[in-house]
């Protein structure tokens, strides 16, 4: 009979957490069970294969399962057993709210009862035992009172883990109506998952592999098949279940080309970011900043610092106020290779480990090591109780001293571990789940782009507890791009470098050279045009005042002051609206996402207008006023520039007289020839090139990428704006101040009457 | 020449204009657009202040209806044509019913106080539109009978008593000095207190809506919708329906008749309108502030040894069971329905259905419903099988002698039916659609409230094979 009560148990042992959740809420009809109805029943086998009923002795799940299906290629093709969690079939596999299977289970034929063979593919409640946070039931949610002192063991490997490295909760529940003491629940209409709310279960996305009636993921796929049609039977598949489980990603099930209709560059968006980047804006379970496992004393918390929990660690977890948090967005290289933002928690962990192996010891053998008689080991005890009054606060439970850890150390090598030793180590923890629907998830873009952003900042991930030493970065956080751990003063911090590899974020990048290259052009310029009119000003009346006899002239024709006139005011929205993408924290005129789309626009119309110009010069032959003519070039250059440096300011007349058929100088002829073929081809193509990066991925690597053009459309874009002011200052110089404006305006230039200016038309 | 001096200017503007356009029209809007209600504009109509029209005091009810039709002299007439007055419905075919009737309030059974002709009329007509029904033979053609002031009063110092005249006290004058347009109070004295009380009857009308917050009612509370917002209609012909008296569907009120039926942003949730009713995620619980009656059990009234407890036990009507924040039952309905006519034979081994909805998975037009269903226990003649409305608040009726034969022998010579001297209590079930009390969008049902394992809706009974997240909707 003490078998009996032994079989009893075993079985029973997962049910009580999974008959808690399947409670009915008040209010809602019968819970339609979710067992599978065709599963045949079977015998209960012990160790040796015989029936229990017979034996007597206790149940083996592995032979009782594996009496049809192959349960050693189970165990072993199982992701499970490979990370040392020996679960068995039943802990997943047991329908919620079966009743504990007893002898009475047994019908006379030796085979469990029909109605006893509740068995189903795994569900979120059985996720639930083990994973953090998977929430499936009715009554709100709420925290486990032991969610931050449980500490999986390898003997208990029931623990909240998941949610305690992220803060990410899978629960298909309004936030509101849960019982999560978090700041502005009552606004938060969304549920913690929008999955979970959709009845996308665990196993929707973590599925047998080689499940025949799953197509979408084929593994090791030809690159000229979409799928594999030859696949297992149904018969062979239920004897030979492939437990290690998929990872589906989103793009198994979505087209996110299919929305996003409101993005610019919608692909290159796609490329560069995890769908997790703007569609987890923020994760609301309470998230670990340190953790110390050095000493686990029972009931004990190991996180030392919380992300994002008011209080202190003497309080039960539920009293202590959430905050949600926006997890980390960080480069990180996909299976694939491109680098990609995806959001990340960062999290340093202390812990025992074998320095000559480097693996970690239980905490089931640490625990061991520091208790005597289920209380905590004398010496230890009367080492940590540091105000001696009996009590280890959680304040005291630190291995703070050296002696404290070197008695520890001693404790765990009695208790048979070799060289133990303390070892930190930061790892970055990928947010996967808290998925929001497009309602919450983030749309605007200086979410990003921006100095000040999402992308900015440096990361806090603790400080060095006293007397350990200092952390590494663990196997992921050391595949992290575009910075490194740091510790400074014995604060663990993930210092970004001020560019991501390989990524130009617009708004966010810069690349100091091309700023700094821009603003020197400018400010010379600005400051030569500031001297030299200050000395116009200055010598205004020492000029003697040459009033030779003037004719007005018809210079302009209506289309040339048309496309000259859409020329600029295309080039001075096109700068405006650069600068705000380039510069979002200094120019906020239009808002990001206008500015995109008016740049986008409007060097349209200026590519346009700029070849319907070209067509215009070439076919009226007036593109021979841009052309320098051959002789004496060289020596009306001259003239024109000692006009400009000292004939101005004596009342000189112009070198050059102004005339129909030559309405330009030569220093403006070179300035255009450079403007027009260099400046102005050199933005265009960039522009068209950033543009397409979206389109042609592949192609605009090849050239260098954001990280090349992006700089040089903008040192292109402050050379324009240098060309503006000196244009606009070099117009005040005709005859009058605004007489150059005025002809560009109406057409009607003032010219020197002593020059052939008979025919007209 | 000079004509085209500055016609740059005018490539500037054209520039301008084009990018206006591209920004408003051509790029695809930050917010995917949704197709809502037009926004709504609450149609404050002032109503013409009446107190200097009626300076002398009014002898009779009649008298002021005769003032008022002075100047609105079609208001009577159009108020006879609508069943307000008649308390019946235009000819129409009831389903498993040879030819065409008029049916309604006047000449139908439920399953509440079970029936006004059976010589019940005074105590009922207390809620008819008119003054003095107090037997079958009552003169429907006489215009000063129609009560202008139940609809109109804005004083709130109205009340009705017996056979539907003003009850005694009310100041007939300042009354007729208030009217005005009707308000939700109008509607509601007599629409929230149906089948006997506050809320008994329909689960999604009672007086929370005279003064609701956003979360009980989102178009009364939020929107500040009046009754008569929806329920419009020139002419006094008020535009709606109830199942409990109508067998179908026209001259009603729909969600759609403002919403378009594609207006959630999510495709799903759009594929859903064509099955399921709006009312259905829209509405998750009924009666979520004041109680309703879901139990009647006629057979337990008439014990003088229990104590009255309003919400419990009446001597004069038996046991009742309340209920708040219901969640409704789930029905296909496709507007039309049968109804139990007097004189159906019924079989007693059953419930009896009462005012079924018609519609199945297999029905195009049909949608599911959420519904209130209210269950009794009433009497029947054991020997001629039909249900049998007792004479009840009437003279000699079960309310003063507590005699079910002879309140039954008194309903059924009322009515025109044979009734045997035996009597029985059968199980009757009436289905109540839920329209009233919407809530705002953020707590309409999710996925998961019907489907899956802990859904609240039972596929099967619904025709479905299973849950249609799985095996998909029907064909």
């Amino acid at each position: 009979m003490n078998n009996l009560a032994r079989f009893i148990l075993i079985v029973a042992l997962p049910l009580p957490l999974l008959a808690s959740t399947s409670e009915s809420a008040p209010g809602t009809t019968s819970v339609q069970s979710v067992a599978n109805p065709m599963h045949p029943s079977f015998a209960l086998l012990d160790e040796q294969g015989h029936s229990i009923q017979t034996s007597g002795a206790e149940l083996s799940v592995n032979k009782t399962c594996g009496a049809c299906h192959d349960a050693d290629y189970i165990n072993s093709n199982n992701q499970h057993w490979v990370d040392g969690i020996h679960a068995n079939c039943l802990q997943c596999h047991m329908a919620p709210g079966t009743p504990a299977w007893t002898i009475d289970s047994l019908g006379p034929d030796g085979l469990l009862r029909k109605e006893a063979v509740q068995l189903t593919s795994a569900t979120p409640e059985q996720c639930a035992q083990c994973h953090g946070l998977v929430h499936a039931a009715r009554p709100p949610l709420s925290l486990p009172d032991d969610f931050s002192t449980r500490m999986a063991t390898g003997t208990d490997p029931q623990e909240y883990d998941w949610t305690r490295a992220t803060g990410e909760i899978f629960s298909g529940q309004k936030i509101e109506e849960s019982y999560l003491n978090l700041q502005d629940r009552d606004s938060q209409k969304q549920p913690f998952d929008a999955h979970a709310s959709r009845m996308v279960s665990c196993s929707s996305c973590h599925y047998s592999s080689n499940n025949p009636a799953r197509n979408d993921h084929v593994q090791g796929q030809l690159s000229y098949l979409q799928k594999d049609p030859r696949k297992l039977t149904f018969s062979q598949y239920l004897q030979r279940p492939n437990h290690k489980l998929v990872n589906a990603q989103c793009t198994d099930c979505h087209s996110p080309l299919a929305g996003h209709k409101f993005l610019t560059q919608r692909e290159r968006h796609m490329e560069v970011l995890s769908c997790q980047a703007c569609h987890v804006p923020s994760l609301h379970g309470p998230a670990a900043k340190l953790e110390d496992r050095t000493l686990p004393l029972p009931g004990a918390s190991d996180i030392r610092t919380w992300r994002n929990l008011e209080g202190d660690d003497g309080q039960p977890i539920s009293a202590r106020f959430i905050s949600a948090y926006s997890p980390f967005l960080l480069p990180h290289a996909e299976i694939n290779g491109t680098p990609r933002l995806s959001p990340f928690n960062l999290v340093t962990r202390y812990e025992w480990v074998e320095a000559g192996t480097g693996r970690p010891v239980d905490i089931a053998v640490v625990r061991a090591a520091l208790l005597q008689n289920d209380a905590i080991h004398p010496r230890l005890s009367a080492l940590l109780d540091t105000n001696a009054n009996g009590h280890i606060e959680p304040q005291e439970a630190v291995l703070d001293t050296q002696e404290k850890q070197n008695l520890v150390k001693d404790l765990l090598m009695a208790s048979g571990v070799a060289q133990p030793e303390i070892r930190g180590h930061s790892e970055a923890f990928k947010v996967a789940h808290g998925i929001v629907g497009a309602e919450t998830a983030v749309r605007d873009c200086e979410a990003c782009h921006g100095r000040d952003s999402r992308l900015s900042g440096d990361i806090d991930i603790g400080e060095v507890p006293h007397a350990f030493p200092s952390p590494t970065a663990g196997p992921v956080a050391s595949t992290l791009l575009g910075g490194q751990l740091a510790i400074t003063d014995g604060r663990i911090q993930w210092k970004r470098a001020d560019d991501f590899h390989e990524l130009y974020v617009f708004g966010y990048s810069r690349r100091g050279w091309s700023d700094l290259a821009g603003l020197v052009l400018f400010s010379f310029a600005s400051l030569f045009v500031l001297l030299h009119a200050g000395r116009r000003i200055a010598t205004r009346n020492r000029r003697k005042q040459v009033h030779s006899e003037t004719v007005r002239v018809y210079l302009y024709s209506t289309y040339e002051r048309l496309w000259h006139w859409l020329m600029a005011f295309t080039v001075i929205l096109l700068m405006l609206t650069g600068f705000e993408v380039h510069y979002p924290d200094y120019v906020t005129l239009l808002g990001y996402r206008n500015a995109v789309s008016i740049h986008n626009f409007v060097a349209v119309v200026m590519v346009a207008n700029a070849f319907l110009a070209l067509f215009y010069h070439l076919s009226s032959n007036a593109i021979r006023q841009f052309i320098p003519g051959r002789s004496r070039f060289l020596e009306e250059l001259l003239a024109q520039a000692k006009y400009y440096s000292y004939g101005i300011f004596i009342g000189a007349p112009h070198p050059i007289k102004k005339t129909r058929q030559r309405k330009l100088n030569p220093l403006q002829q070179v300035t255009y020839l450079g403007l027009l073929n260099v400046l102005f081809p050199l933005q265009v193509i960039t522009g068209v090139i950033i543009w397409m990066s979206s389109r042609w991925p592949g192609v605009f690597e090849s050239i260098g990428g954001l990280k090349f053009i992006a700089p040089v459309h903008n040192v292109g874009s402050w050379m324009f704006l240098t060309f503006l002011v000196i244009h606009v200052y070099l117009i005040t110089t005709g005859h009058t101040l605004t007489s150059n404006l005025s002809a560009m305006v109406d057409g009607y230039d003032e010219l020197d009457k002593d020059h052939d200016e008979t025919t007209e038309g | 020449m000079s004509k085209l001096r500055h016609f740059w200017v005018v490539g500037i503007v054209a520039v301008v204009v084009g990018l206006v356009f591209y920004l408003g029209i051509v790029r695809p809007p930050l917010e995917p657009e949704r197709e809502l209600a037009p926004k709504y504009e609450p149609k404050t109509r002032d109503h013409v202040d009446h107190s200097p029209y009626f300076t002398d005091a009014f002898a009779t009810p009649q008298d002021v209806t005769r003032a008022c039709l002075e100047c609105h002299p079609e208001a009577a007439t159009e108020v006879m044509k609508t069943q307000h007055w008649t308390w019946l419905g235009d000819e129409v075919e009831v389903p498993g019913h040879p030819g065409k009737q008029r049916i309604g309030k006047a000449n139908l059974i439920n399953n509440f106080c079970i029936a006004v002709n059976a010589g019940n009329y005074a105590g009922c007509t207390k809620c008819h539109a008119g003054y003095g029904w107090r037997d079958k033979d009552f003169d429907f053609s006489r215009q000063e009978n129609v009560d202008c002031l139940v609809c109109h009063d804005n004083t709130g110092n109205y009340l009705k008593g017996e056979g539907g005249m003003p009850a005694p006290g009310v100041d007939l004058l300042a009354v007729a000095q208030g009217v005005g347009y009707p308000k939700r109070e109008n509607c509601g004295y007599c629409h929230n207190y149906g089948g006997g009380g506050l809320g008994v009857k329909h689960g999604d009308l009672d007086n929370t809506l005279d003064n609701p917050s956003e979360n009980d009612d989102v178009h009364m509370g939020r929107e500040k919708f009046t009754c008569t917002e929806c329920h419009s209609g020139g002419h006094h012909n008020v535009k709606g329906r109830s199942m409990s008296v109508s067998v179908e569907d026209s001259n009603n009120v729909g969600c759609t008749d403002c919403h378009g039926e594609q207006s959630h942003r999510d495709e799903r949730l759009n594929a859903h309108t064509k099955s399921i009713a709006c009312q259905t995620c829209h509405i998750p619980t009924f009666a979520r502030r004041v109680p309703t009656k879901t139990d009647w059990d006629w057979s337990k009234a008439g014990d003088p040894n229990r104590a009255d407890d309003v919400h419990h036990y009446l001597k004069i009507k038996g046991e009742f069971v309340y209920g708040t924040e219901i969640v409704p039952e789930y029905h296909w309905f496709n507007g039309t329905s049968e109804r139990y006519l007097l004189g159906d034979k019924i079989d007693p081994s059953k419930p009896v259905d009462i005012n079924n909805p018609l519609g199945d998975v297999r029905d195009r037009n049909a949608r599911i419903w959420p519904f209130k269903v209210h269950r009794a226990k009433q009497p029947y003649d054991l020997d001629n099988k039909v249900l049998v409305p007792p004479r009840t608040s009437g003279e000699g009726g079960f309310w003063h002698k507590f005699d079910w034969n002879e309140a039954l022998r008194l309903g059924a010579q009322d009515v025109g039916l044979d009734y045997s001297g035996h009597y029985g209590f059968v199980e009757t079930i009436m289905y109540w659609p839920l329209s009233h009390m919407v809530t705002p969008k953020e707590q309409a049902l999710g996925c998961d409230d019907c489907h899956g394992s802990q859904g609240r809706l039972n596929w099967k009974d619904l025709g479905y094979d299973q849950d249609p997240i799985v095996a998909g909707g029907r064909p």
